[in-house]
């Protein structure tokens, strides 16, 4: 991409490790020693989160090609699971156990719930995906609204506040690299192939239906990893807060973004994330400006900033001194 | 390409033929677009099927490829019946093909699709592959210093790193048929490989299927339209009209078929 190569000949000198390294030691201490104010430490981590969930459903609606809407029913998931045991299950443990196992149950639980949507929507090929996920996530609501346990409708709380700078730091870091990873492998390639041409897919050999389910389970987990980092952070979950309009919002990002590209999905979580802030004083208003935003970008620019483009620090040839693609 | 010959399927005994289809019958709801057909591909052959538009020339094709399932009959391939398998598997056996209007993975580059025809080969979990670990860089490093030999060899090296739509026609023709080779098939069928072709380049996709088939030690069954290419290239062929085979055998013998000229003519006389 040429428009990237002053970030490329940037990256010969700046190795991505020792920039990530480098990042997380700056989240480390402004966490540890208050560097910024609290309000932007917040929206640091809004961003972080919002990213992570950005890149999960563009794996499935960008990568793919299919149409997810029901992302938020992973995120309730796995903010419900991370809540639940952070709270009433692991409370006597120390916090420094507690908070990563939390997350990544409540990651692998949504994961585990991502399989059992996966199984029966993917024996359908075409578009069925986006009225399953719906009505999952509608599904996933009410349950969650009729269990008196976890408070039903008013919500769950109790949960300390243990999601800091350096762990949003660092699961939207492991994120960024397991998808990128998982892109540029075989089974990325064959989530791809899927996009372009299902057919044609499995008569190149790829088992279209395990490769589908395989990102799938990988989308639902990071959605869910998400979840728990929410949950922590905002220190109260309910139904409400994981219907609709969450999805929307991602796919909003997702969209802004630009479809298959991690690059996008950076510049789409970010610029959403401060735009809605930004419009605070717009009150309830603001709300608005998303669907307007989504509206014009399906006119104007419909596969977003990025759409099936890529930074090239994030493929794996990068800094191996070739310029091949390998 | 290390081992061009097909190491997966070793002719079985008893399984003369590299492809038999018997008995074979389609209907697409009340439309009958197959009845009975039965033939046979012997290894190696060089193998066409011609027939008028509608007879269903791409239905069997479908059929033995597994996109549909046939209503009445069997699929053989190697002495092993693939009859109702999925497409993956079967491609998996041995069995890889092309489309009539082309099906690239548009926005992917050259190589990547060339790549991903080597999914079903590929010894990669998903952990290795989510960790990137040294078995999947390792193989990652074999399949694209093979699909670059492939691309090289048949002269499209050069266009590797391009997205594929934005090729000229013709070597989107060819792009298509080295992803169907790059799944490591011993039999490929080309549903009109020189569709929308002049006659300059459907010399030249003569030889360029000519080596492959060499190269790779092929079975060919192939669709076309171009009687040239037909006559030229084919040591035995079937002639389907109204989803029934009328003529099956050498380039003579269908030539001079009453049946055949009827079929294409209106009239024997």
């Amino acid at each position: 991409m040429d428009f990237m190569r002053p970030a490329g000949a940037l990256g010969k000198y700046l190795p991505v490790k020792a920039v990530v390294a480098l990042g997380f030691m700056l989240a480390l201490s402004i966490a540890r020693f208050n560097l910024l104010d609290n309000y932007i430490q917040l929206v640091l981590m809004l961003i972080g989160i919002n990213l992570i969930l950005t890149l999960s459903l563009n794996l499935v609606n960008g990568y793919m090609g299919e149409f997810s809407v029901g992302h938020a029913g992973f995120m309730a998931a796995g903010a419900y699971v991370s809540s639940i045991l952070s709270v009433r299950v692991l409370a006597s443990y120390s916090p420094v156990w507690v908070f990563p196992c939390a997350v990544l149950a409540g990651g692998l639980a949504a994961g585990v719930v991502g399989l059992a949507v996966a199984v029966p929507s993917f024996k359908t090929r075409g578009d069925y995906l986006a009225i399953v996920t719906l009505a999952f996530s509608m599904i996933v609501k009410s349950v969650i609204e009729n269990i008196d346990a976890v408070g039903g409708p008013r919500g769950f709380l109790g949960m300390d506040k243990l999601t800091t700078l350096p762990w949003v730091f660092f699961w939207t870091v492991a994120a960024v690299w397991i998808i990128r990873n998982f892109i540029y492998s075989r089974f990325g390639r064959g989530v791809l192939s899927v996009r372009e041409d299902e057919i044609a897919a499995d008569l190149t050999g790829v088992n279209t239906r395990n490769v589908k389910m395989l990102a799938f389970v990988v989308s639902s987990f990071f959605a869910g990893i998400a979840g728990g980092l929410y949950a922590h952070l905002i220190q109260y979950i309910s139904p409400g807060v994981f219907d609709i309009v969450k999805s929307t919002e991602m796919l909003v990002m997702v969209y802004l973004g630009g479809v298959g590209s991690i690059a996008g999905s950076m510049i789409g979580a970010a610029t959403y994330t401060v735009l809605l802030e930004a419009l605070r004083p717009l009150g309830i208003w603001r709300m608005a400006v998303m669907p307007l935003l989504l509206i014009l970008l399906m006119i104007f620019r419909p596969k977003g900033i990025m759409g099936y483009r890529e930074a090239r620090w994030l493929s794996p040839s990068f800094g191996r001194g070739t310029g091949k693609d390998k | 390409m290390t081992a061009p010959g097909n190491l997966k399927l070793p002719p079985q005994a008893g399984g003369g033929a590299a492809l038999e289809l018997k008995d074979v019958t389609h209907h697409f709801g009340g439309l009958r677009a197959l009845s009975g057909v039965n033939f046979a591909v012997a290894p190696g052959e060089l193998a066409g099927i011609i027939g008028p538009n509608g007879a269903g020339k791409t239905t069997v094709f479908n059929l033995i490829t597994g996109v549909y399932k046939p209503s009445i009959g069997k699929i053989i391939f190697h002495g092993r019946e693939i009859t109702g398998m999925r497409s993956s598997n079967i491609t998996e056996l041995g069995i890889a093909r092309t489309f009539q209007n082309i099906r690239l993975f548009k926005e992917l580059t050259v190589l990547d699709n060339v790549r991903a025809a080597h999914y079903a080969r590929m010894k990669v979990n998903p952990l290795e592959a989510l960790f990137h670990s040294g078995r999947h860089r390792s193989e990652e490093k074999r399949v694209t210093e093979e699909s670059r030999d492939l691309l090289e060899r048949f002269g499209l090296g050069g266009s590797a790193g391009e997205i594929s739509k934005n090729l000229p026609y013709g070597s989107q023709r060819r792009l298509e048929i080295l992803r169907a080779a790059a799944t490591n098939p011993s039999l490929i069928l080309l549903d009109e490989p020189a569709a929308g072709m002049h006659p300059g380049e459907v010399e030249q996709l003569m030889s360029f299927i000519l080596e492959l088939k060499k190269q790779f030690s092929l079975t060919v069954l192939l669709i076309e339209h171009q009687m040239r290419l037909v006559m030229g290239m084919c040591s035995h062929i079937v002639v389907l009209d109204f989803g029934m085979v009328i003529a099956d055998g050498g380039p003579q013998q269908v030539r001079s078929d009453a049946g055949v000229m009827k079929a294409y003519m209106g009239s024997a006389k």
